[in-house]
């Protein structure tokens, strides 16, 4: 399960280890978008955004479909399930300093304790 | 700063804002728990401590029982991380050694101070450090991690 946890981890921070591609995410976070649209608002050209597009989906951050009423139309969509392993991570270095912040209030407050009142 | 990659803490400390900060950053060998990884080394056998200062440095200092007892031998320091912001009794900020960057408040309330700690830029990692769960400590985080769970479940 660890080895699943870790693999997972290293495949979604390879996808956002690009600042283009984490705005792309944050984009998607508000609604989905054509990818015109993340081209035209991320200031990057379309073949680029392409490419970009590519790996988050690969990385099974985003997803793609076609609207019915236009078959040439790519609408992309977060994949939220894919960000489970950020919050994963982001969990783990949240109860780290949990325990660090717990640690470190036992010992300020044995060494320094204010006087009742 | 982007809100995908940062994790923020807060704790209550019955003591003063200028103690907390002195705790904090002069006593941080005597609290901070070895063995998690992520800032430092996985090795309990070494000593952490700030130097002062904005461009002082978070150091680690390796230190080996010497063959003739209690005595131990000090090796080379390895900088864990930079000060970027000192304000004694107020805020601390440093990077560490992967451009992550830490920030503690200092905010004085009724009880005492509230510290408020944000890592920031979690989601930042260079491809060859995402591409190592190891370097950055994270097999062993999360199985720590698992065991905490597990703990606060039973």
């Amino acid at each position: 399960m660890i080895n699943a946890i870790v693999n997972q981890i290293d495949e979604t921070f390879a996808a956002l280890a690009d600042p283009t591609r984490r705005q792309v995410v944050e984009l998607l976070q508000r609604e989905p978008l054509r990818a015109s649209d993340i081209a035209d608002r991320s200031g990057t050209s379309r073949a680029a955004m392409s490419r970009h597009l590519g790996v988050l989906r690969r990385a099974g951050l985003v997803r793609v479909e076609t609207p019915d009423d236009d078959a040439r139309a790519r609408i992309y969509r977060l994949d939220p399930a894919h960000l489970v392993a950020l919050r994963a991570w982001l969990d783990q270095v949240q109860a780290y300093w949990s325990d660090q912040l717990d640690s470190f209030r036992d010992h300020a407050e044995r060494t320094r304790a204010r006087p009742a009142g | 700063v982007s809100p995908l990659g940062s994790v923020r803490v807060t704790v209550t400390v019955a003591v003063t804002p200028a103690d907390a900060f002195d705790v904090f950053t002069t006593e941080i060998d005597r609290w901070y728990r070895r063995g998690l990884g992520l800032l430092t080394s996985n090795d309990p056998a070494t000593t952490l401590r700030f130097e002062h200062g904005v461009g002082g440095r978070l150091l680690e200092v390796g230190a080996s029982p010497a063959a003739d007892g209690d005595r131990r031998v000090d090796e080379a320091p390895v900088v864990r991380g930079t000060v970027t912001v000192w304000e004694p009794a107020a805020r601390l900020v440093f990077l560490d050694r992967r451009g992550t960057e830490v920030d503690v408040r200092f905010e004085a309330v009724a009880a005492g101070t509230k510290v408020v700690v944000e890592h920031r830029g979690l989601d930042r990692l260079r491809p060859d450090q995402a591409a190592s769960a190891a370097k950055y400590g994270w097999r062993r985080l999360a199985e720590w991690f698992e065991r905490h769970m597990e703990e606060r479940a039973t």
